[in-house]
């Protein structure tokens, strides 16, 4: 896979949030950079550029379908919807994230 | 369009729609913030700039973006690929599976063509094309000669490097053995230069003494391999030679059978006149041409040289020519011929071999038309199909070849006891590498063959229809046409082949007739060598003696000798003059030059057509006489006046006298069966006693049983005469046509195989033909068509493919021909009485092969027929 020149740091995360999106069902790009902000009440600035990056690369990796369709508005989108392995990818990612959120709170919490 | 060829799945997308689709994507996502923007009040201008802030670098994205997707698509498509890859070969396997008899025969058939043709090409390879083991192999030149010519080729020219002579000579060991060795110059072994195995060669320094290089052969037989070899003396025809050096086993100059390599300087202090001997044209030179010298430059000085001379020795040299041929002509030149005709006879078979294959697929498609129909319907595209179709004949196309190589090593292990004689460097013979790559492309080419002709069905047939309504007349008849032509093509190069090996075939048998003029029933012949009698006195009465002693025994019911060996060597040829005709062009003074014992043609069986044959009164001191043969007498003597005049021989070494003829004897071919009517003189042995005699034995009964008391008998005269390689005369006819006989039966042997196979693809044809035309032929028959007429049909139709194939093949024979040429004996290539037993033959083949065929289709139930339909 090509090396990414985006985030690094973030690029777990942002992987996270993209596949949570698909959870719900299929969306394209733009959706789900409105979900993701909806979500997050605007806390989590993303970078658009870094969201496509992120798409194509779970495409690649199998994680996620795409494929053409109609948006709302009539407009010809590029839609994306998670495929099984997308699907047992997303729960291992989110246990492991309560795991570190819960260790990282416990720390914070009990500064004693 | 586009959309719609993106939007289906199982089409891939290339690098531009790549582009376009990420481009797309991107621009629908800035369009619609820009829209989001401009909602919540921002200018247009404002709304974009924003846009792309919050994008990031646009660039940078779609390209990596693109790369991924490229990256991506390649994948998808190699693994859909190797999938359908798998799937063809699974299928193509499970069909062989299902259909083992089909399979089986295709497998045979091509394993038989790919290991014939491997097994044929390794030994062409081996002889022909592999590089000669001698160092700079492409510039070394051969060059027959006598040792006074070469001293001027050395001294006037300097077309060559280095240069070397030889002359080959039989050695008789301590025990009799005959050993075959090569009488070499000092530059000898350096113009080839290759080292020896152990201690060194032979060299200037040696002048004059008795040294001798041994072969790896003979090292390893005689003594046993032992390190200590170099230094030990070894007796050879009575004089002891010291071995100086062992040579490596790839070292076999000129030929397999020379073991040994003596000295000449040596070897010339016993025959010292042979270096003066202009016209003893028995040597060769072999010399390493300059780098700069080409091969026709080279010629020309020799040309020139050769003129200069014949004006210097108008005697001996009077249109001699000396004419340079590369070693590898001097050395395979003789098999070149034989094993080019054996290569592409056995490409014919195995294009036969791979029509017949094709040609069965083809039938068996016509049987599998429904389900190609099914899988067309269940959305299998027609590139899809002729892929698959493809997958089983290559896979066919490999299975048999590697099965046709394991052949090919079978018969390799086989092949040096088959034609190990014949062939030069046969051990060399392998499976390397570029005999595989041989063997490859033949396995590809032959797939592919195999595969084209079921995809060419293919493409002419519309296969839906046939789900509902099974093949239709047109594509049947498309399918008749195509296995029609190929078989037509197959009968074709099978008559070339067939063609080629009854010409030969023609030859080798007006060859086992011909009239060597000598009688081999109840005869044995020896070498008799005289080389420790050095004086001519003493081989006069070692000679004498020995013949008088063997006469003397029980069973022997003649005894005779001579120099020649007749259809093996005359081993001398001399240039005579005939009294008054001294203005007679050179080539017709030319003959065999033999000297004779007493009763010598009365043994041999040679008529005597006047005259009288040789007494023991023509003796050393008597009047110097000559007998001739009949092609020399008929030649000089055309109104039969021969007896009485005198000719002499032009041969310092043995005779320059004036000699009266005194008998006329018949023709006797002495270089073999083919050497016809040689013009030949007799000496008397006793007027000139050359330092070995062939001894033929006439006996009452079995000759071979005599061996014992002639051998008990000759070491009685002197225990040192060796009676060397004894052999019954009949041996050595069937030794003279070995090699007509192995060329004829491997050719044979290929035009057989290459015949039933072609018959077999006819029966096919023409089975399915019948089997294709059932209802109608029933409806002939319930007309009243007669059983007769219904069977011509079918016969016929096998019959016009037949002389089709005939007349396409008979073309390509004539081609044939013109390379046989040289292999032939009073036969032409284009020989009437084989092209009519090739075309009976054919008709005898057409009607074989349709002959089942024609009588099932008399069996045909007309009701039954009809029905089914």
């Amino acid at each position: 896979m090509p090396r990414d020149p985006a985030l690094n740091v973030l690029q777990g995360t942002l992987d996270l949030l993209v596949l949570k999106a698909l959870a719900t069902g299929t969306q394209h790009g733009y959706g789900i950079t409105a979900w993701i902000r909806i979500r997050t009440d605007g806390d989590l600035e993303v970078e658009d550029g870094a969201l496509y990056q992120a798409l194509h690369r779970l495409e690649y990796k199998g994680w996620v379908d795409a494929d053409w369709g109609v948006s709302e508005n009539n407009r010809r989108a590029r839609y994306y919807s998670l495929t099984t392995r997308g699907r047992r990818e997303l729960r291992l990612t989110e246990d492991t994230w309560r795991r570190y959120a819960r260790a990282v709170f416990r720390v914070i919490d009990n500064p004693a | 369009m586009a959309a719609l060829k993106r939007g289906f799945r199982f089409s891939f997308r290339t690098g531009g729609d790549v582009a376009g689709d990420v481009h797309d994507e991107i621009a629908f996502h800035l369009e619609m913030r820009v829209k989001e923007l401009v909602d919540r009040g921002l200018s247009t201008d404002a709304a974009w700039r924003e846009a792309r802030r919050q994008f990031g670098d646009l660039r940078t994205t779609a390209a990596y973006c693109q790369r991924l997707d490229n990256e991506k698509e390649k994948g998808m498509r190699l693994r859909r690929y190797a999938i359908e890859l798998r799937q063809d070969l699974g299928y193509a396997l499970r069909m062989m599976v299902r259909q083992p008899g089909h399979a089986a025969i295709a497998l045979l058939t091509i394993a038989i063509g790919i290991g014939a043709t491997t097994l044929v090409f390794s030994v062409v390879h081996a002889s022909l094309l592999a590089p000669l083991p001698y160092a700079h192999a492409d510039r070394l030149m051969a060059l027959r000669v006598s040792l006074p010519d070469y001293d001027d080729v050395r001294r006037s020219t300097d077309i060559f490097e280095d240069s070397g002579v030889y002359g080959s000579n039989l050695y008789t060991a301590a025990d009799d053995e005959q050993i075959l060795g090569g009488v070499v110059s000092d530059r000898f072994f350096t113009t080839l230069g290759v080292p020896p195995q152990l201690g060194r060669m032979i060299d200037e320094n040696d002048k004059a003494s008795p040294v001798v290089v041994i072969s790896h052969d003979l090292w390893q037989s005689r003594f046993g391999g032992a390190r200590d070899v170099v230094g030990r003396t070894m007796m050879l025809s009575g004089s002891a030679l010291t071995i100086v050096g062992v040579m490596p086993a790839t070292f076999q100059f000129p030929t397999r059978g020379f073991k040994l390599w003596v000295n000449m300087g040596y070897a010339m202090t016993w025959a010292p006149k042979q270096t003066e001997n202009r016209s003893l044209r028995i040597f060769q030179v072999v010399g390493r041409l300059r780098p700069a010298t080409a091969p026709a430059q080279a010629q020309g000085q020799l040309t020139a040289l050769a003129d200069r001379l014949a004006q210097a020795y108008p005697d001996t040299n009077t249109g001699v020519t000396l004419t340079l041929v590369s070693i590898r002509d001097r050395l395979v030149g003789d098999v070149r011929t034989a094993l080019l005709v054996a290569l592409g006879s056995v490409a014919c078979l195995l294009f036969i071999a791979c029509a017949n294959v094709a040609s069965l697929t083809l039938a068996r498609m016509t049987t599998r038309m429904q389900e190609l129909a099914v899988r067309v319907a269940i959305g299998a595209g027609r590139w899809r199909i002729a892929r698959q179709l493809a997958a089983e004949s290559i896979l066919t196309a490999l299975c048999g070849g590697a099965l046709g190589l394991v052949f090919a090593w079978w018969g390799l292990a086989a092949l040096p006891s088959l034609i190990g004689d014949r062939v030069p460097r046969i051990e060399q013979v392998s499976l390397s590498l570029p005999v595989l790559g041989v063997s490859a492309l033949s396995i590809i080419l032959g797939g592919l063959l195999v595969a084209v002709v079921p995809v060419l069905q293919l493409s002419m047939t519309h296969i839906e229809p046939a789900l509902r309504a099974g093949p239709r007349g047109g594509e049947m008849r498309f399918t008749v046409r195509l296995r029609s032509a190929l078989v037509i093509v197959q009968i074709g190069v099978a008559v070339i082949v067939l063609s080629g090996a009854l010409v030969l075939g023609h030859s080798f048998v007006r060859l086992l007739n011909a009239d060597a003029g000598i009688a081999p029933d109840r005869m044995l012949a020896f070498n008799l060598p005289l080389i420790q009698q050095p004086t001519p006195g003493a081989r006069r009465s070692a000679s004498t003696r020995a013949l008088e002693s063997i006469a003397a025994l029980p069973g022997v019911e003649s005894v005779g000798g001579a120099t020649g060996l007749a259809l093996v060597t005359p081993q001398r040829a001399t240039t005579f003059e005939v009294e008054g005709r001294a203005d007679a062009p050179i080539n017709e003074r030319r003959a065999y030059f033999i000297a004779a014992s007493p009763d010598y043609f009365k043994t041999l069986g040679t008529p005597l057509v006047s005259g009288r044959e040789f007494t023991a009164s023509d003796a050393e001191t008597a009047p110097p006489v000559v007998v001739i043969s009949q092609t020399l007498a008929r030649r000089y003597f055309p109104n039969g006046d021969a007896i009485g005049r005198r000719l002499k021989l032009i041969n310092p070494e043995q005779s320059n006298d004036w000699r009266t003829i005194v008998g006329v004897v018949a023709d006797v071919r002495y270089r073999g069966l083919d050497d016809v009517d040689p013009p030949t003189v007799y000496t008397p042995f006793q007027q000139t006693p050359f330092p070995w005699i062939y001894v033929h034995v006439r006996a009452h009964g079995d000759p071979t049983a005599l061996i014992a008391s002639i051998r008990h008998a000759v070491k009685s005269v002197d225990d040192r005469l060796p009676v060397a390689n004894p052999q019954p005369m009949t041996a050595l006819i069937s030794q003279s046509t070995a090699d007509p006989r192995f060329r004829t039966t491997l050719v044979a042997l290929f035009a057989v195989a290459g015949m039933l196979l072609a018959a077999v693809g006819l029966h096919g044809v023409v089975a399915f033909g019948v089997a294709r035309r059932t209802r109608e032929i029933a409806i002939r028959l319930a007309l009243g068509a007669s059983v007769p007429s219904v069977r011509w049909r079918v016969i016929r139709q096998s019959l016009a493919l037949a002389l089709a194939g005939v007349a396409l093949g008979l073309g390509g024979a004539q081609l044939l021909g013109r390379v046989l040429e040289g292999l032939l004996y009073e036969t032409t290539p284009s020989d009437p009485a084989s092209l009519a037993a090739v075309a009976a033959l054919l008709v005898a083949i057409a009607v074989g092969a349709s002959a089942l065929p024609a009588r099932r289709a008399t069996r045909i139930q007309p009701v039954e027929a009809l029905r089914d339909v």
